[in-house]
C-alpha cells in the first residue's frame, strides 16, 4: 500500500496525465468512434436527441456513389492545394525577408505575422468582403478609377474571392515554421556560402531552400489541413454557392438537419484529412533525406 | 568580365523580386486589419473604403444590440472555462510527457497531442453526435469541454517546449538542497513554467473566445457565441457596425499578443 | 595498501556499488572510503562512471547493488532531499528566477528554517565567499567565478555532511581556473568539509585533491595521493590518463628487466614487459653517444614555459615524448635534428606485465 501510494508520489508516473487522458477519451476517442459509426446508420432524431440507430451501409453506399460528393470533395482538395501553393508563393519570401533582417525588422514582421493569428478568422474573412465587394469594394474602385475595367468585376461570391481570401487567411500558417526552420540554422551557414562565391540566388537555391524542405512540411501540412475543413471562408466569401466539402458537412448538419448524411461526409472528411497529412509528412521527410543524401538540391 | 556582371544584375534583380513579393504579403496580412478598423469609423451607413467622416456611432450602436452584448459574454465564458481547463488537464500532462519515467511515455505524447490532427468540424460534429446520445444538449457547458478538448493539444505542447528546455539540473539542485517534489514543483518548476503558462493561456482563451469550427454545432441555442453571432451578421448586415465589432476584435488580439510577447517573447513562440 | 584510506571507520564509506543502464555496466562493484575532512577527486575519461557515482551518492541515480555509508548513516535509504550531502553542479544549477541571497537561502527556507535566521545565515556565508555586495543580483547578471561561488555558498549553507563536485571548474576559463582552484580547497580545508570532486582534468584533480581515485570503465582503477598516482601509477590505464607518458617494451627474467642503453629494472614479474618512462626522465644526448639507448630523429617540438615538449622517432618505429628544459643544451633541436635518447633514472621507472 505504502509501496503504491509513494510510487503515486514521486513525480515520475503516468497519473499527472490521467485527467486529460479520461478528458479526452470522452471528449474525443468516443465521439469520433460514435460519428464513424452513425456513417452505417440509420438515425432518428427528435429534438436535438437521438432516439434510434439502426445499422444499415444505405447511407454509405448512397454517398460512395454519388458524384456531387465526388466532385465536392475533389473541389475541395483542388482548392486546398492552389491555396497551399500560393501561401508558399507568398509566405516564403516572406520568411527570407525574416532571415536577412536585423532585430528591429524582425520584430515587425513577427507581428505582423501573428497578430492575423490571434485574430478571429471571421473578422478577417469580413475584411476581404470589403475590399472585394461589388461595386464599392476597394479592388473594384481602384481598377475602375484607373480606367482598366469599365463594368465592375464580379469577384466576390466566386471561387476566386474564396482562394484569395483563404490564402491571405492561412499565409502565417506557412510562414512561421519557414521562419522556424531557416533560423535554426546559422547565419554562418549563409555567409559561408557566400564566401565560397555563391551568388546570394544561388545560397537561395543551394543552401537556403533544401534546408527550409521540412518547414514547407510542416506549413504545408497546417495550411492544407485548414483550408480543406474550414467553411467560414467559402461561406463568406462564396456567398453560399461556392461547396466545399466541409461547408457541404456543415449544412447538412446545421441547415438540413440530414445527420446521417452529415455523418458520413465528416468521417470522410476526417480520414481524408489524415491521409493527406500523412503524404506531406512522408513527402517532406522523403525529400530532406533525399537531399542528405544527394547533396544536392 | 561582362559575366560575373551578368550574374550580378540576375541576381539583383531576383533578389529584389523576392524582397518585393515578400514586402507584399506583409502588406497584403495586415492591411486588412486596418481598413476594417478604419471603416469602423465612417460616417456613412454602407461599407466603403476610404471612410468620409469620424464617429464613434458604430460602437454606440454595438453596445446597444442587447444579442452582442449576450454574445459577448458567452463567448468570455467560453474563453475563461476554456483557458482554465486547459491549464489544469494540460500542465500536468506536459509534465508526465517529458519528465515522466514509465512505459508508454511516448504514446502518451502522440495521444495528447492527436487532436491537433482532427479537423475543428469533424470533432464538433462528433461530439454533438456523443451529447445527442446521452442527452447533453448544447449549451456553454458542452461548447466549452468541445474546444477545451479542440485546443488543450496547444497547451500541452507550449508548455512541453519550455519544459523540455529547463535544465534536469535544477530540479535536482532543489531536491538536494531538501526540497520535497512539491516544493520543487511550486518554488522551481512553476516560476520558471509561467512564460508558457501564460502564453498558453493566451491561445487557449483566444481560442475559447473566437473558436467557430467547434463552437457552431455545440454552443446552446440560447447562447450564441460571439463568432456564431458575427457569422451571420456579416451574412446580413451590411452597416460598418460589422466592422466596429470586428475592430474591437481585432483590439483584444492585439492586448493577446501584447501579453504572449511580454511573456514568452514572440521568437520563443515560433520554435 | 598503498594509498587505500587508514585510520578509523571510514567517514565516508562507498562499497560493492553497481549500476547498469541496460548493457551498459556504469559502475562495476566500486569501493571507496573517506575519512572527515579528506577532498577525494574521481578523475576519468567522460563515460569512465565518475558522474554516476556521484549521481549515486546524491541521490539523482539509483545503484542497482552497493552500500554507501556516511558517518555510519546507510545513505541510500534516504530520500534525495534528506541526503547529508551537497552538490555544486556542472553548470551551477543556479534558479535563474531567483537572487544571490535567495539562491543561498532556498534549502534553508526548504527546511522551514525561521525568515530572520535564513537571513543571517545567508549573510554568513555570503561574506565569507565575498558576495556579500551581489546578494540581490540575479545570476545572469554574475560571472562565471561568481556563479560558482554562488554554487558553493548555497551547497555549504544548509550544513552537509559531505559536498559533491561535479566539474565545478569546467565552466571558467582556462586563467580563472587555477586561482578558484586554490581559493576552494582553502576554503573547504578551513570549514573542515569532507569533499568528493569529480573531473575528467587532471591537473585539476592533482592540484586539489589530497587523495585522487582514478577511474574506467565503471571500476576504480587506482586511489592514491596525487603524487603516487603520478610517480607510482598502479596500471599502464592509469599511467596513460595521468601525465605524458611512455610505454616501453622490454623483457624480464630472474627479477631484472632491461632496457636498451643498459638500464636494469626490479621487475616482479618475468617475460614481456612493458616499463613507463615520464618525458623528464630522458636525457636528450649527441646521436653518437655511447650512453644512449636509442637513436632517433626529432619530428616535432613545442615550447611549453620552461620546458619544450619534443616527438622524437626510433629508428625502430618507436615515438618518444621527451621534455627538456628549455635553457638546457638540449632546449633548441630543430625538426629533422638526430639525438640519442638514454633514460635518466631507472628509479622513477614503473614495470608493468604486458597486457596482451
Amino acid at each position: 500500500m505504502l509501496d503504491i501510494i509513494a510510487r503515486f508520489a514521486n513525480g515520475r508516473g503516468f497519473w499527472p496525465a490521467i485527467p486529460a487522458v479520461a478528458f479526452l477519451t470522452v471528449l474525443m476517442v468516443i465521439p469520433l468512434v460514435l460519428l464513424l459509426s452513425f456513417g452505417f446508420s440509420d438515425i432518428v432524431v427528435s429534438r436535438g436527441v437521438i432516439v434510434s440507430q439502426d445499422f444499415t451501409l444505405d447511407h454509405l453506399t448512397k454517398i460512395l456513389g454519388d458524384r456531387l460528393y465526388l466532385l465536392t470533395f475533389q473541389r475541395s482538395i483542388n482548392l486546398s492545394l492552389s491555396v497551399t501553393a500560393l501561401c508558399l508563393i507568398f509566405g516564403f519570401p516572406v520568411a527570407y525577408l525574416y532571415l536577412r533582417s536585423g532585430t528591429f525588422a524582425r520584430r515587425a514582421i513577427l507581428i505582423a505575422v501573428i497578430a492575423p493569428l490571434l485574430t478571429s478568422g471571421i473578422v478577417r474573412t469580413y475584411a476581404w468582403i470589403v475590399i472585394l465587394g461589388g461595386q464599392r469594394g476597394i479592388v473594384n474602385r481602384a481598377l475602375l478609377d484607373l480606367g482598366l475595367i469599365e463594368a465592375p468585376l464580379r469577384i466576390l461570391n466566386t471561387h476566386w474571392a474564396v482562394l484569395i481570401g483563404m490564402t491571405q487567411v492561412h499565409l502565417p500558417l506557412m510562414i512561421l515554421p519557414l521562419i522556424a526552420v531557416m533560423t535554426r540554422h546559422d547565419k554562418a551557414l549563409d555567409e559561408a556560402s557566400a564566401n565560397l562565391g555563391a551568388s546570394r540566388l544561388q545560397t537561395l537555391r543551394h543552401v537556403i531552400l533544401p534546408m527550409s524542405v521540412p518547414g514547407i512540411g510542416t506549413g504545408a501540412t497546417l495550411v492544407f489541413t485548414l483550408s480543406y475543413t474550414t467553411f467560414v471562408v467559402p461561406q463568406l466569401l462564396g456567398g453560399g454557392n461556392y461547396l466545399n466539402a466541409a461547408t457541404m458537412a456543415f449544412e447538412q448538419m446545421v441547415y438540413s438537419l440530414e445527420w446521417s448524411k452529415g455523418a458520413v461526409t465528416s468521417t470522410l472528411l476526417l480520414v481524408t484529412c489524415i491521409f493527406f497529412i500523412g503524404l506531406f509528412t512522408w513527402a517532406s521527410q522523403t525529400t530532406t533525406r533525399w537531399i542528405r543524401q544527394e547533396g544536392v538540391a | 568580365m561582362s559575366g560575373a556582371k551578368k550574374i550580378a544584375l540576375t541576381d539583383r534583380i531576383g533578389v529584389a523580386a523576392i524582397y518585393a513579393i515578400g514586402l507584399l504579403s506583409l502588406a497584403l496580412l495586415v492591411a486588412p486589419s486596418l481598413i476594417v478598423v478604419a471603416i469602423s469609423f465612417d460616417t456613412r451607413s454602407y461599407v466603403s473604403f476610404p471612410p468620409v467622416g469620424f464617429t464613434f456611432d458604430w460602437y454606440a450602436k454595438l453596445f446597444a444590440t442587447p444579442e452582442l452584448i449576450q454574445a459577448m459574454w458567452v463567448s468570455l465564458k467560453v474563453g475563461l472555462i476554456v483557458t482554465g481547463m486547459c491549464l489544469a488537464l494540460g500542465v500536468p500532462t506536459a509534465i508526465a510527457c517529458v519528465r515522466g519515467r514509465f512505459k508508454g511515455r511516448q504514446a502518451l505524447s502522440v495521444f495528447v497531442l492527436f487532436p491537433h490532427m482532427v479537423p475543428g468540424i469533424v470533432l464538433g460534429i462528433a461530439i454533438l453526435f456523443a451529447g445527442a446520445t446521452i442527452n447533453a444538449r448544447p449549451s456553454i457547458g458542452l461548447q466549452s469541454l468541445a474546444v477545451a478538448c479542440f485546443i488543450l493539444a496547444v497547451m500541452i505542447r507550449i508548455v512541453m517546449a519550455r519544459l523540455m528546455r529547463l535544465d534536469v539540473a535544477l530540479e535536482e539542485a532543489s531536491a538536494n538542497l531538501g526540497a520535497t517534489r512539491f516544493q520543487t514543483f511550486r518554488h522551481v518548476v512553476l516560476p520558471l513554467l509561467m512564460p508558457a503558462i501564460w502564453a498558453g493561456a493566451a491561445f487557449t482563451f483566444i481560442e475559447g473566445f473566437d473558436n467557430i469550427s467547434v463552437a457552431i454545432f455545440t454552443h446552446g441555442h440560447r447562447d450564441r457565441p460571439l463568432p456564431v453571432e458575427l457569422m451571420s451578421l456579416v451574412q446580413n448586415d451590411n452597416t460598418p457596425m460589422v466592422a466596429a465589432v470586428s475592430a474591437a476584435q481585432i483590439a483584444l488580439s492585439v492586448v493577446i499578443l501584447g501579453v504572449v510577447s511580454s511573456t514568452l517573447g514572440l521568437e520563443k513562440l515560433n520554435d | 595498501m598503498d594509498g587505500a584510506y587508514v585510520g578509523l571507520a571510514p567517514f565516508v564509506a562507498i562499497d560493492g556499488l553497481t549500476k547498469r543502464f541496460g548493457d551498459h555496466v556504469a559502475l562495476a562493484d566500486c569501493a571507496l572510503a573517506i575519512g572527515r575532512g579528506e577532498i577525494v577527486t574521481l578523475l576519468g575519461p567522460s563515460g569512465c562512471g565518475k558522474t554516476t557515482l556521484l549521481r549515486c551518492i546524491a541521490g539523482f541515480a539509483e545503484p542497482d547493488a552497493g552500500r554507501i555509508a556516511i558517518d555510519d548513516t546507510d545513505t541510500l535509504a534516504l530520500p534525495v532531499n534528506r541526503r547529508p550531502v551537497g552538490v555544486v553542479f556542472q553548470n551551477y544549477a543556479l534558479f535563474p528566477h531567483l537572487t544571490v541571497a535567495a539562491n543561498v537561502g532556498y534549502g534553508l527556507k526548504m527546511r522551514g528554517v525561521a525568515k530572520a535566521e535564513i537571513d543571517r545565515r545567508v549573510a554568513e556565508i555570503l561574506a565569507l565567499v565575498s558576495l556579500s555586495e551581489l546578494k540581490d543580483r540575479y545570476p545572469i547578471a554574475l560571472s562565471g567565478g561568481q556563479q560558482q561561488r554562488v554554487a558553493v555558498a548555497r551547497a555549504l549553507v544548509v550544513e552537509p555532511k559531505l559536498l559533491l563536485l561535479d566539474e565545478a571548474f569546467n565552466a571558467l576559463d582556462a586563467k580563472l581556473r587555477a586561482g578558484m582552484q586554490a581559493e576552494l580547497r582553502k576554503l573547504i580545508k578551513r570549514l573542515g568539509m569532507t569533499a568528493i570532486f569529480v573531473t575528467h582534468d587532471q591537473d585539476e584533480a592533482l592540484a586539489i585533491s589530497d587523495r585522487v581515485a582514478v577511474m574506467g570503465s565503471g571500476r576504480i582503477a587506482q586511489v592514491a595521493n596525487p603524487i603516487d598516482i603520478y610517480d607510482r601509477p598502479a596500471s599502464p590505464y592509469v599511467a596513460q590518463f595521468v601525465g605524458t607518458s611512455n610505454m616501453l617494451e622490454a623483457r624480464a627474467s630472474g627479477g631484472v628487466a632491461t632496457l636498451p642503453g643498459g638500464i636494469k629494472l626490479a621487475a616482479p614479474i618475468s617475460g614481456n614487459v612493458q616499463v613507463l618512462v615520464r618525458p623528464q626522465n630522458f636525457e636528450i644526448l649527441d646521436a653518437s653517444d655511447a650512453r644512449a639507448g636509442w637513436q632517433g630523429r626529432v619530428t616535432f617540438g613545442r615550447p611549453a614555459g620552461a620546458i619544450v615538449e619534443y616527438e622524437i622517432d626510433a629508428a625502430d618505429g618507436t615515438s618518444f615524448k621527451i621534455a627538456a628544459l628549455r635553457d638546457s643544451p638540449a632546449g633548441h633541436l630543430p625538426v629533422g635534428a638526430k639525438v640519442g635518447l638514454a633514460v635518466r633514472d631507472a628509479g622513477t621507472c614503473v614495470v608493468f606485465e604486458a597486457s596482451s
